[in-house]
């Protein structure tokens, strides 16, 4: 054993755990530390550049020396599943909501904040079948909804919060992500009754009429006429905003 | 006689390029390669940019996380995942880095494999795996490096033992070779020399950043150095007209720009013995 050559595998963990991690895991010692240095730079620089391109707003709120920490923290201990650069995002926030351990300094708001940054890029790209809609009655027709469309309940106002403004109070807040029918990304400030109106539109199939009816009786509303005059201006709302693409034609 | 994949001048495709691009003829641009990390699974306004691209361009897969060298497991759902998408945009070929990019979870860079025998056959059995779930051969690419660990034999006999033990095609970078010969000390030329003409498929020319006299970074950042274009025609001359792809990842310059170097490319072509498609006709 002790004359051994490690194989080249072992060599090559022994690279890469350098480069994840340089302050704990020594430089290999066939390397001199100039060359390394470069693979060392161009490694994190470039994790980086993906972190700080997906959480700008994050990134600048917890300050460029505290967000490096972080970084190097998601790029040495978690193991990164996805071969794909727009997926990292997704891994640092599995990384976020499970490995990391809020710090003091760290915002309360951090995962949901990043949660919503995340939301934006995925429903800028999420790919989707192509859409058939016409224009008809939003009560009678079987509505189609943005082929991409998100709604989260927030404990924090997530999309008010910046630089300027990154110490908001608790504030529960119901946001809509969705992209519209020039396939831009949207966004809607709601309330938690029509978050449950989106949820009842995203499972399909059913007209305008039937989807207020259903969240009237599921909120022992039936017959409340002001609740069901809200909805409808929803629908409307909804239809003008491209949350609701249109309605499904005659076959 | 050679059978390239693509023909004449390339560039590679970024997202920032998709709008600058736009009124650009296939004539200027011969045929494009993109990162398919970049774009499986992506749809919206940019799947559609990016459609509308495959349709009009003849393209090449230029892969960075298939980590062929890794001592992880090879992920064979995602090789699979780029063999339909090259199938949905007609792709011609796939090419990828003779490097790793993982080790216990990606890493998102190219890291050196260390040149032994044990590495050869290791990952020439992975190439084998992969051409046999794309059902044609794979296109390795010489890389670029800033050290040599675990080194037992020089790169180029390296980079041929691979080749020949996982009978693949070669993608030859030469401003990879010229950026190798500084920093680890051997002569571009007769490395070049080297390469067996038959195993080429097309070539990559691109800028690097000198970091110091004895050290040159791949940053595909900056237009393409003398001692670069030189070797180009010395590749030309030793192994034929060969399609050939200008990659530009940063710093990029305006579209006027890169289609000067790219005619810088197809002028080199001509003066070389014309346009491979040309080339093609002597053999």
């Amino acid at each position: 054993m002790s004359n051994e050559q490690p194989g080249f595998r072992e060599i090559q963990q022994g690279f890469a755990n350098h480069i994840k991690a340089p302050a704990k895991i020594a430089c290999p010692t066939d390397v001199d530390d100039r060359h390394m240095a470069i693979y060392r730079d161009l490694f994190f620089k470039n994790v980086m550049g993906f972190l700080s391109g997906a959480f700008p707003v994050l990134a600048e709120i917890i300050g460029e020396q505290r967000w490096s920490i972080i970084g190097r923290e998601f790029f040495s201990s978690h193991h990164n599943k996805t071969p794909y650069f727009l997926e990292i995002s997704r891994e640092f926030l599995a990384f976020l909501e499970h490995e990391y351990h809020l710090a003091e300094e760290d915002p309360e708001y951090m995962l949901e904040l990043a949660h919503y940054e995340w939301l934006e890029l995925f429903v800028d790209v999420e790919p989707s079948d192509e859409l058939v809609f016409v224009e008809g009655d939003l009560l009678d027709s079987v509505l189609v909804l943005s082929p991409v469309v998100e709604g989260f309940l927030y404990q924090y106002p997530v999309h008010q919060i910046s630089v300027a403004n990154s110490s908001p109070e608790p504030n529960p807040s119901a946001l809509i992500v969705y992209r519209d029918r020039n396939d831009d990304v949207g966004f809607a400030e709601t309330n938690p009754f029509t978050l449950q109106l989106l949820t009842l539109l995203k499972e399909g199939g059913r007209t305008g009429e039937e989807v207020l009816q259903l969240l009237l009786i599921q909120n022992d509303l039936l017959n409340n006429n002001a609740a069901y005059e809200g909805g409808v201006g929803t629908l409307i709302h909804w239809q003008q905003l491209g949350i609701i693409w249109g309605c499904e034609g005659n076959i | 006689m050679p059978n390239y994949p693509v023909s004449g001048t390339g560039l590679g495709l970024r997202r920032a390029l998709l709008g600058p691009l736009s009124s650009v003829s296939p004539e200027q641009i011969n045929f494009m390669e993109v990162a398919p990390e970049n774009w499986i699974g992506v749809g919206g306004r940019l799947g559609k940019q990016f459609r509308s691209y495959t349709e009009r361009f003849d393209f090449m897969c230029h892969g960075l996380s298939l980590s062929i060298g890794s001592p992880d497991e090879l992920d064979i759902a995602f090789v699979k995942q780029v063999r339909d998408f090259m199938k949905d945009h007609g792709i011609k070929a796939y090419s990828e880095h003779l490097s790793y990019c993982s080790s216990d979870g990606h890493m998102y860079d190219l890291m050196p494999i260390p040149f032994t025998e044990e590495a050869v056959r290791y990952v020439a059995q992975r190439i084998r795996t992969v051409q046999d779930i794309i059902e044609q051969p794979l296109i390795i690419e010489n890389v670029s490096a800033y050290a040599q660990p675990g080194k037992q034999m020089e790169e180029i006999d390296f980079l041929n033992a691979v080749i020949e033990e996982a009978d693949c095609r070669l993608l030859l970078d030469v401003n990879n070779v010229f950026v190798n010969s500084i920093n680890h000390g051997f002569d571009a030329k007769d490395y070049l020399g080297k390469i067996p003409t038959d195993r080429i498929s097309y070539l990559h020319i691109a800028g690097h950043y000198e970091e110091a006299k004895d050290l040159l970074v791949d940053t595909h950042g900056a237009s393409i150095k003398q001692d670069v274009w030189d070797l180009l025609d010395f590749t030309y001359q030793q192994h034929g007209v060969i399609p050939t792809l200008l990659e530009r990842d940063f710093n990029i310059p305006s579209i006027d720009e890169l289609i000067r170097e790219i005619d810088l490319i197809k002028h080199a072509q001509i003066l070389a013995g014309g346009s491979d498609v040309q080339r093609t006709a002597w053999f």
